[in-house]
């Protein structure tokens, strides 16, 4: 027995890496384990009160600036409310006549991202609304520009989001002018791509990019970017579409989760 | 007392840090590594015992405040990181300069494709040269804050503590 134990101590490093390699390994392969999230929602509850100077000095920082986005923004919006306030009721009339049946109201929750988490990698971050406000996973994540990701886990008081920029979202959209439907996924910095364009499709550079509805998560019409260039070689099945999101990905601050009425 | 208490203190220095400037410093999606920077620094002073534990301990809470990363993930590389680089602990003056240079600089590069791989394992099947420019991006960025601490105290001048 002392043999082993000074086996154990004279090999301490070993035993230590040994037992560290054992043990994230079995966290990794426990990483859907409803108690590691539950754990996590209650850090990130943690790490949102820990955060809040920092967003405090941040927000002082950038008020002014986004003052005057908003008040350019409020102008440009109520502009076009007037525009849709007319579609609106021609919309209205047309569906009267055809005797159209009102579909599912959508609820905006407004959200704060609060951190961005610490890993090297940033590919989700976290909002100041859970379960408390009736968050649960996969609901559609926006900002005033656009589409910015969906809900992956909620705690208490704080959600995760998955951002449109991780490498494993993926988005069905359609592009507004040749109503297409694709595929949409980050390719590096700012760019996406459309995958599954058809080669006859006709895409014009600029055209606007929406979701296409074809998604439990994401509602139809949401603003998700622009068609920034076309890749269609010879030997492609289908044409892929360059695209840019709306969102800036990188100044992410006030959010809406999408929540059905 | 003091010296026991400087490396508890110093990792909390380093994660707080990570917390507070790391959103300011993202580039393209990435940051660089504060805390891997401290548990190399930590492993050549204290050993392979002292990297492990805090490259796991370090890891562990850096995963549970990153919400959206595999769990496990950073305790996993930090720990062997920590390992590895504590092997070199003291060895400056039996090896050649570059030898040692080399070796830690190789044992991040090893840390940065172990976590790089496994977040990014689809993109190295569908396409190796963004994988490759991530991995290649996330590891300078961490070199270059690391090469700047270097000026400040060098690698070679960290010596384990007095017996």
């Amino acid at each position: 027995m002392r043999k082993l134990v000074g086996f154990i101590v004279d090999n301490r490093d070993w035993f230590s890496l040994t037992f560290s390699i054992a043990l994230s390994l079995l966290l990794l392969s426990n990483n859907e384990s409803p108690d590691v999230q539950i754990l996590r929602g209650k850090f990130n509850s943690v790490l949102s009160v820990i955060y809040a100077p920092v967003n405090w000095v941040q927000g002082i920082g950038t008020l002014r600036e986004e003052n005057n986005a908003l008040r350019a923004k409020a102008v440009q919006l109520s502009l076009l409310n007037s525009e849709l306030l007319q579609y609106k009721t021609e919309n209205e009339r047309l569906k009267a006549m055809l005797d159209y049946k009102e579909s599912v109201g959508t609820f905006l929750l407004p959200a704060r991202v609060v951190s961005t988490g610490l890993s090297p990698l940033m590919r989700v971050v976290n909002i100041n609304v859970g379960s408390q406000q009736d968050v649960r996973p996969n609901l559609a994540v926006v900002s005033v520009d656009g589409v910015v990701g969906k809900t992956v886990s909620v705690g208490p008081a704080t959600t995760v989001v998955q951002l449109m920029v991780d490498y494993s979202f993926r988005l069905s959209v359609k592009l507004e002018k040749s109503g297409t439907t694709g595929i949409m996924h980050w390719r590096e910095g700012d760019i996406f791509e459309v995958w599954e364009i058809p080669k006859a499709t006709e895409i014009e550079v600029g055209e606007r990019i929406i979701t296409s509805g074809f998604s439990d998560i994401f509602p139809p019409n949401l603003a998700v970017g622009f068609v920034s260039g076309i890749i269609d070689r010879p030997e492609m099945m289908h044409k892929i579409a360059v695209a840019k999101a709306n969102t800036d990905f990188t100044t992410l601050g006030h959010l809406f989760v999408i929540r059905g009425e | 007392m003091v010296d026991r208490a400087l490396p508890f203190l110093t990792g909390l220095a380093a994660l707080f840090l990570q917390m507070m400037l790391s959103d300011f410093l993202t580039i393209r999606g990435l940051r660089p590594d504060f805390v891997l920077i401290f548990v190399v620094y930590l492993s050549l002073r204290w050993g392979s015992l002292a990297g492990i534990i805090a490259g796991f301990s370090l890891g562990l809470v850096e995963d549970f405040l990153s919400a959206g990363s595999l769990m496990g993930l950073a305790p996993l590389t930090k720990s062997i990181t920590g390992f590895l680089v504590g092997r070199l602990q003291g060895r400056y003056n039996r090896m050649s300069p570059i030898t040692f240079h080399a070796a830690w600089v190789g044992i991040m590069m090893v840390h940065f494709f172990i976590f790089i791989y496994v977040n990014y394992q689809s993109v190295y099947v569908t396409n190796p040269g963004i994988f490759w420019q991530t991995y290649i991006f996330a590891a300078v960025y961490t070199f270059i804050f690391i090469g700047i601490l270097q000026m400040i105290i060098p690698l070679s001048k960290v010596k384990p503590p007095p017996k």
